[in-house]
């Protein structure tokens, strides 16, 4: 067995950095998920979005060093002019953004881009055969389109040269987009994956194996794909003249200021590693082969203490991390048709015992290394309508009021209730979450059975309504709480995104206003108002936000990673590989 | 007189004895966890997370602050109940489809023998988590996967047996005396295969443990009660963090269980082995 | 001969149709829905029907499963759900990988357990044989999973001997990443295995020849690893091909801890993500290939012992 033994280890030892890499600037960033699509349509999950985001641009970005989020143009020439009603909005574009060279364009040289390929781009988002997955950012917003979907979809082929009211090319570079009603998110969802621009001739040149082969105007270039292992970006030799941004305010770390007004990408290329297990990750980080990570909940102890410092051998390292705070809904929901715990008769009761009798400063304590903020009201901490202050009344833990609670609710010390039961999803820790939770409802008198579902069998009893409690992590789309108070709006019942099947006509009424509402004190307090509505019938208990901490090792710079978007990544530099 | 030969063999055996003691202590503690004596409140905190050992945790704390001690105990009865459920489960199953298949060869041979090619020829993991998918969550799930999945092999040993068994001469005594075919089986059939069955028994058994560690992994394992499957997932992370007792714990009341259903089914073997000098 | 192989083969027709019955109700009864797991959390209902009808899972389940046989029989079985990509892409794609893990496995593990297991029964009952059985059998009683939590950590982190993560599709390259974990599948397959051949030989140790052998003056080395070897080729033939269909399924949990690109990976991808198309295509290979071993099995039998007549 020796001689083998050793040929292994010899054949182990072969060198770690890869000779190509030597002398280049190559950042290596991992991600969680396999990396299913390239096609935008398709881009809802982390994985898939960081890979996109730096192959294609949608037409807006947020700025990098500006918190909270500010909007700046990433593919335009300037912030579009909004008409005085707020229904049209009219776009230029950047006179040098073009794609990367490429077979498919005349001659091979990407060409520029123009209005026609905006047009294009948002239309594949309506035609079926794409599978799209973001058609909710456009439904019944802009004039004719869904009519448009409609008669498409029904007709033979797809045509995308059939006009749409709501989008008006002027020229090549300017175009407006018409909306049926104001619609205050607009400028969110055009800085979201789904409506980055693609060239028509590179989709019909790869035809099915489009969603495989990206070509974009974006920094980087897809250069090799080896699913479920890594996928490589070189730099785009014709990337237009973007700079760094330059901060506009005092409290940009100094670190983060220093490369204002340079050019990017500063890198020669990305490396991302695919890693659906922890401990791998984890260990290529250590060892220097990973340069950042978002660091599994499960190591954030190995990181650093209970005061959130960094542990003395990574300080020794020269690693640091980051704080990142998400804009983040985490929640144990309850389906508001369940004949227990739903409707707003002695339910309500019922829900409120069970929040008063839940301690979600030990799921912190015990999952999350005390990171997580806890908050009332469906609106997360940073956006407007959020109290840092405000409490609900019924907030856990609270055992005396918890009894009162259910006794009220017509079942004393947990008499006379049948036991509850809670979907979850199988993995991570929120198995054992479950068990914490049964523990802490246990004080009550109140029992719990734990159901464990993989994503897709979760999703469709929760589409079907067939669950009891649940959790729900949601992370928003975009930093305006409309997104969050759409998840209490009846018609959004399951399966959109109202899995809670909530409905209540005045909060009803109240979102069809808001939703059409620009940014105001009026609209704040009607959030504000929206929000007391959620909390009175408790629909959900135990919110919090998270925090997710980054860590970096010496190499990197520039590093101040957002999960709303990603096309920072351009903006990140590390020291280029020593041999 | 067989069984006189095997336990005397059994009993010469000092590895069988040790192996079969630790087993009866693991029994005990699953009787005394079943009967409310021993680790009682599996869920509750006694301290804070990741304690060392010490007076009240003697084998730690876990992340949520609970005894790793008395979830390991715990963890000892469902390892006890998967294991029988399981084996007995299969095992019956198995000779039952395995002696019938043997004894009347034919058409319901082709029957039974096509039945577990089909099955076998299902990676068992796809099948495993397809059949805990549907029966639902928690033990019951675990056993019906189990079972489901692990009647094979019996089915297979027990067929081949039984087919030597239907020429023997004291079946063709029994059927000369016009005993019908279900008399024969339970009668001259059955009790001939009984050693396999009996080894294959304690191959399920051990089987079973092991594999609701993979399950536990799919997040299918055990639910809502501790289980060392459960216990070696939760604690996957802790490594890193320099926290070793709950994986280890688990991890260690699991191997030497193991290895004792090992040592004992290997004693067995030999010991029901006619062929053995 | 040929007609005797042809006839086995048609033999396994029922077996692919029992996998693919139940398969099917499995999966398309029971299991997860795909299309909501596409959509996501905004999902509405016409998006959700469009989709289906993407999908074909709009029709009934007996036209459903008869296209299913449709696609059995074409070995056609469509795009991925997920990935959008032709299915046999995706399962080729995660072969090689998978049997550059289990082939020098399987090899490895064959070849050192027949030797250990040679040599235990040749010294039967003594105390070489029992240590080496109690090593056995303790080897195969420590789970799957710490040997991949401890190997990964103590084996290439605490002491870097292999490579954590990774692969490299070169032929060469390939094999520092593939290393570490084909050495625990060794580890962990050889108790189970030296422990079958230790009492398959040593059934042939006590066996006339043997002792004729020696008496000829043979030397020990040379009776074992010939003689008794040869007898002792229908057991140990027989197991290897038992392993033989599965070794393209690759480890599911080895290849997600180490970062290999193979078929458990894209199982378990699939399973997850209820991407029927490659679970449908991927039961169906895996029993083709058992049927497939099944016959080139009984074909070895009758190479090896002339008595079993081909007929």
């Amino acid at each position: 067995m020796r001689p083998w033994l050793l040929a292994l280890v010899a054949l182990a030892a072969c060198k770690r950095v890869d000779s190509a890499e030597v002398g280049k600037k190559v950042f290596h960033f991992a991600v969680r998920s396999q990396i299913a699509s390239f096609d935008p349509v398709h881009a809802s999950d982390e994985g898939t979005s960081i890979a996109q985001a730096l192959v294609y641009e949608p037409l807006l970005q947020y700025d990098y060093l500006e918190r909270p989020l500010v909007l700046r143009p990433l593919l335009l020439a300037a912030m579009p002019e909004v008409s005085e009603d707020q229904l049209e909005y009219t776009f230029t574009l950047a006179p040098d953004a073009r794609f990367a060279d490429h077979e498919a364009f005349a001659g091979g040289v990407g060409r520029t881009v123009t209005s026609t390929d905006v047009v294009y781009s948002f239309k594949r988002m309506a035609d079926p055969a794409n599978t799209p997955k973001g058609w909710w950012v456009f439904s019944e917003r802009i004039v004719g389109f869904d009519a448009y979907k409609k008669a498409q979809s029904a007709a033979e082929r797809f045509d995308y040269e059939a006009p749409v009211e709501g989008f008006v090319i002027h020229d090549e570079r300017r175009f407006t987009i018409r909306l049926t009603a104001p619609y205050p998110q607009l400028l969110y969802v055009l800085a979201m994956p789904y409506t980055a621009v693609v060239a028509k001739e590179v989709v019909e040149h790869y035809g099915e194996r489009f969603a495989r082969n990206p070509v974009g105007t974006g920094p980087f270039r897809l250069a090799r794909w080896a699913p479920g292992v890594e996928l490589d970006f070189v730099k785009n030799p014709t990337y237009r003249d973007a700079r760094y941004p330059t901060p506009t305010s005092d409290d940009v770390p100094s670190e983060l200021a220093a490369a204002a007004g340079q050019r990017v990408p500063f890198l020669d290329g990305v490396r991302l590693h695919i890693y659906p297990q922890e401990q791998p990750m984890w260990l290529k980080w250590r060892v220097g082969d990973l340069d950042a990570i978002l660091v599994p909940s499960d190591y954030q102890t190995a990181l650093f203490d209970r005061s959130q410092t960094l542990r003395p051998q990574f300080v020794e390292d020269g690693v640091s991390m980051y704080a990142y705070e998400r804009i983040d809904f985490v929640l144990r929901g309850v389906n508001m048709l369940d004949p227990i715990v739903g409707g707003f008769g002695r339910g309500k009761e019922l829900r409120k015992a069970l929040a008063a009798a839940y301690d979600v400063e030990e799921i912190g304590r015990a999952f999350y290394d005390d990171s997580i903020t806890p908050y009332a009201g469906p609106i997360p901490p940073g956006l407007a309508g959020h109290d840092p202050e405000l409490r609900e009344p019924y907030r856990g833990p609270n055992l005396p009021l918890a009894k009162a609670l259910l006794a009220e609710a017509g079942y004393p010390n947990g008499e006379g209730l049948p036991p509850l039961e809670i979907s979850l999803y199988r993995g991570g820790s929120s198995p054992e979450q479950g068990e914490m939770l049964r523990r802490q409802w246990s004080k009550i008198g109140v029992e719990l059975d734990v159901k464990l579902y993989s994503w897709p069998e979760l999703s469709r009893r929760v589409a079907q309504k067939q669950v009891q409690l649940f959790a729900l992590a949601w992370n928003s789309d975009y930093p305006d709480a409309e997104n969050n108070l759409a998840m209490f709006y009846g018609p959004n019942e399951a399966p959109g995104s109202n899995h809670f099947n909530y409905a209540r006509a005045e909060y009803d009424r109240l979102y069809e206003r808001v939703r059409v509402m620009s940014p105001s004190d009026e609209r704040t307090k009607l959030y504000e108002a929206m929000r007391d509505m959620v909390i009175e019938d408790a629909p959900y208990f135990g919110g919090f936000a998270r925090k997710r901490y980054y860590a970096y090792n010496r190499r990197v710079s520039n590093f101040r990673p957002d999960e709303t978007w990603w096309t920072w990544l351009k903006y990140v530099d590390v020291e280029a590989r020593r041999p | 007189m067989i069984a006189r030969a095997v336990t005397d063999r059994l009993r010469r055996d000092r590895g069988a004895l040790v192996g079969l003691a630790i087993i009866a202590v693991y029994a005990a503690v699953a009787l005394l966890v079943t009967s409310g004596l021993v680790a009682t409140d599996v869920d509750a905190r006694v301290g804070e997370g990741f304690l060392e050992p010490g007076p009240g945790h003697w084998l730690g704390t876990d992340r949520q602050g609970r005894d790793i001690l008395g979830r390991v105990l715990y963890a000892t009865k469902i390892a006890f109940s998967v294991g029988l459920v399981t084996a007995t489960f299969s095992v019956t199953l198995g000779t039952a489809l395995g002696a019938i298949a043997g004894y009347f060869g034919g058409k319901v041979d082709a029957a039974i023998v096509w039945l577990y090619s089909t099955v076998q020829s299902i990676p068992s993991i796809l099948l495993l988590i397809a059949i805990a998918y549907i029966a639902g969550r928690g033990l019951f799930g675990v056993y019906l996967a189990f079972s489901a999945t692990f009647w094979v092999a019996p089915c297979r040993v027990v067929r081949g047996e039984a087919v030597k068994v239907r020429e023997a001469q004291y079946v063709e005594a029994a059927r000369a005396l016009g005993y019908g075919p279900f008399r024969i089986l339970l009668w001259h059939v059955v009790p001939n295969t009984l050693h396999l069955s009996l080894v294959s028994f304690a191959l399920a058994f051990v089987g079973a443990i092991k594999s609701e560690v993979i399950l536990s992994y799919l997040g299918l394992g055990v639910q809502g009660e501790p289980s060392w499957g459960t216990m070696i997932n939760q604690s996957r992370g802790e490594l890193i963090n320099g926290f070793f007792w709950q994986i280890g714990a688990a991890s260690v009341a699991m191997f030497v269980l193991v290895l004792a259903f090992n040592v004992f089914a290997d004693a067995l073997q030999d010991a029901l082995d006619p062929r053995a000098t | 001969m040929t007609r005797y192989v042809l006839r086995r083969l048609l033999h396994g027709v029922p077996i692919v149709l029992g996998v693919s019955v139940i398969t099917f109700l499995l999966f398309y009864v029971f299991g997860g829905d795909p299309v909501l797991q596409f959509l996501g959390r905004h999902a509405t209902p016409d998006q959700i029907a469009a989709l289906e009808r993407e999908y074909g899972l709009d029709a009934p389940l007996y036209i459903q499963y008869l296209a299913y046989l449709k696609e059995i029989a074409t070995l056609d079985f469509g795009l991925s759900f997920v990935t959008r990509e032709p299915v046999a892409d995706v399962l080729w794609r995660g072969v090689g990988p998978s049997l550059s893990l289990t082939v020098p496995a399987l090899f490895a593990t064959t070849i050192l357990s027949v030797s250990v297991a040679l040599i235990a029964a040749h010294f039967r009952g003594r105390p070489l044989d029992r240590s080496l059985m109690v090593l056995a059998v303790a080897g195969m009683s420590v789970s799957f999973l710490v040997y991949i939590v401890v190997g990964q950590y103590l084996l290439a982190f605490e002491w870097p001997l292999f490579h954590i993560h990774g692969y490299r599709p070169g032929l060469v390259e390939r094999w520092p990443y593939l290393s570490l974990p084909i050495l625990i599948l060794i580890v962990v397959g050889m108790g189970y295995d030296t422990r079958f051949y230790r009492s398959a030989i040593a059934e042939e140790v006590d066996k006339d020849y043997v002792t004729t052998a020696y008496a000829k003056g043979l030397g020990t080395p040379r009776v074992l690893f010939v003689h008794v070897l040869k007898n002792a080729m229908v057991p140990i033939v027989t197991r290897v091909m038992i392993s033989v269909p599965f070794l393209v399924t690759g480890s599911l949990l080895l290849e997600s801890f180490f970062g290999i690109p193979g078929l458990g990976g894209t199982l378990l991808d699939a399973l997850d993500t209820a991407d029927f198309p490659v679970i449908k295509a991927y039961t169906i290979l895996v029993s083709v290939l058992f049927v497939v071993t099944n016959v080139l099995t009984d074909v070895f039998y009758a190479w090896v012992d002339p008595r079993i007549r081909l007929s």
